[in-house]
């Protein structure tokens, strides 16, 4: 009930203490005290509310999540599974290693897009390590065009000026002359996928990953402060895009988790030469030394397995690669596989 | 009415600022905060020195460290010219530079790197990265880490080491290291090295 009518409040009675109060501050009463407190919880509940719609109505509009295609072959009974070359020339190691494969058509069909993905992360040139031997690129690129291969396309995410680490490396010069199309990635163009992993649930994908019908693994075996080692698998941090450091609190586990979102055809080592120290960076070439190898392999696992022993390292003394067997992505034992040493 | 009036003018602003903070604070993936992190550094400028007039370079290096930094690279350098301004890195950003070897200059008081790309004179291309490793002890820490058991040693700032296409030294709180691109500007390391060890406190 309010003051104005209430019947034991005559209105004379009433304009007086309005008089005597004029110019002084309004004393509230008890019930308008509760009016103004419940008025101003609405207004707080219909802010957060009106906060919340909002921002859901930005999240709704995202892109839905991706899910990466598996570009593996199923291959024959009795099929090489890892074929290593060793000799001066990088190229014809590459060639010697991929015949012993049963060569690149058995893995690349005339019309197809495929990805070529060496590590091209750095402002470095061929001779420091620190990217993929650009002209091993080259040659897988040759062998795809002469396929039939509808588009190559030859990418990475840099960590250092993409520009820079492209023309540097050899690679961008490489590719092109050899009939690929360098794709640089810029601030765009990548793609919202689930990685459904332990550590990452959803990553960025830069588009080619995610379009193309086959996929080639190119990585650069390398010393690595945090890692020990980066082959095969860390070679898919590449992929994505954002801020590195959230890759880096569980990097074991980010990295096996990246391993099982990526299934690529074909998986092609460079240890033609090796970065031993200061790596993923390098930069003295006192740090590197020639091994004049080249590894091809459809399990990364087993890959790196072997790429350890370059580094000095056992396969057990990598955090990654065990996480990696544990999500079933290959096998440490290389030597059980199908091998071919030329 | 007024009650009304008071009610709209609270909630609409906070629901606009609890959008935008919930927006920016929401679950990230990787990363659509950044699209292209991995290429773009925190932070950028340098050009001019800077620190308070009149102080000695080891008092504005305590003072105010990130412009004792980039006043460590400001041009002029003679003999060389800056294909572009230096970029600094914090703590977080310096993965975004050198990506797993950053923990372990974390780990041993990283403070700020300033990267920096030039070019001698004759067209010779390189990097000179200068770590500010915070204190004396950190940058010797992270030399000694780092140091090639067989490395050719350098008289340059504390102490130093000269590799193929590359140069290492420390001089009191700052680690640096230069990267030759060619044999022309592999000459030039040493040259430049002296350089800013000079203008190290």
């Amino acid at each position: 009930m309010t003051r104005k009518n209430n019947p034991d409040l005559p209105l004379a009675d009433a304009l007086q203490r309005a008089a005597d109060n004029a110019g002084k501050p309004r004393a509230y009463t008890r019930r308008e005290i509760t009016s103004k407190i419940a008025q101003t919880s609405v207004a707080a509940l219909a802010t957060l509310g009106l906060g919340t719609w909002l921002y859901d109505r930005e999240t709704a509009r995202a892109e839905p999540l991706i899910k990466m295609r598996d570009h593996r072959i199923a291959r024959p009974a009795g099929a090489v599974d890892m074929a290593i070359a060793r000799g001066p020339d990088a190229v014809e190691n590459v060639r010697k290693a991929l015949k012993a494969m049963g060569g690149l058509e058995t893995f690349i069909k005339p019309g197809e897009r495929v990805v070529v993905k060496p590590n091209v992360g750095w402002n470095r040139l061929p001779e420091q390590a620190a990217n993929t031997n650009p002209e091993l690129v080259a040659e897988v690129v040759r062998q795809c065009v002469t396929l039939g291969a509808k588009e190559v396309w030859v990418t990475d995410v840099s960590v250092n000026k993409v520009e820079q680490c492209f023309a540097r490396s050899g690679i961008e010069a490489a590719a092109k002359a050899a009939g690929a199309k360098v794709v640089l990635p810029g601030s765009t163009g990548f793609r919202a996928v689930a990685v459904g992993g332990r550590v990452l649930q959803t990553a960025e994908v830069f588009w080619p990953f995610v379009d193309a019908d086959k996929i080639i693994n190119m990585p650069i075996v390398k010393h690595h402060g945090l890692t020990n080692a980066t082959m095969s698998l860390k070679n898919w941090y590449g992929v994505i895009g954002g801020h590195r450091v959230r890759l880096h609190q569980e990097i074991d586990q980010s990295i096996a988790d990246l391993a099982a979102m990526m299934k690529p055809t074909l998986t092609i080592l460079d240890a033609t030469r090796v970065l031993l120290a200061n790596g993923p960076t390098g930069g003295s070439l006192d740090d590197v030394k020639r091994f004049d190898t080249v590894a091809v392999g459809v399990d990364e696992v087993a890959l790196d397995a072997f790429g350890a022993g370059f580094l000095n390292r056992s396969p057990s003394e990598l955090g990654f690669l065990a996480r990696a067997v544990a999500a079933g992505i290959g096998t440490l034992d290389y030597k059980s596989l199908k091998r071919v040493e030329l | 009415m007024r009650s009304t009036l008071f009610a709209l003018l609270v909630a609409v602003p906070t629901a606009l600022v609890t959008f935008l903070v919930a927006r920016g604070t929401g679950p990230c993936r990787v990363d659509p905060c950044s699209p292209l992190g991995a290429t773009t550094p925190p932070t950028a400028g340098a050009g001019r020195a800077e620190g308070t007039p009149g102080a000695t370079p080891a008092a504005n290096a305590a003072k105010d460290p990130d412009a004792a930094l980039k006043a460590l690279l400001a041009p002029p350098l003679a003999g060389f010219t800056l294909k572009a301004e230096a970029a600094l890195y914090d703590q977080k950003g310096l993965f975004d530079y050198i990506d797993g070897a950053a923990p372990v200059f974390i780990e041993r008081g990283f403070r700020k790197l300033a990267a920096l790309e030039l070019k001698t004179t004759a067209g010779g291309e390189l990097a000179a990265d200068v770590y500010d490793m915070g204190i004396t002890e950190n940058a010797l820490a992270i030399f000694t880490f780092e140091k090639p058991p067989a490395a050719q040693v350098l008289a340059l700032g504390d102490a130093g080491h000269q590799g193929r296409l590359a140069v290492v030294f420390y001089r009191g709180r700052y680690y640096v290291k230069l990267t030759a691109f060619d044999a022309g500007a592999e000459a030039a390391l040493v040259d430049l090295g002296r350089l800013l060890a000079s203008r190290m406190p």
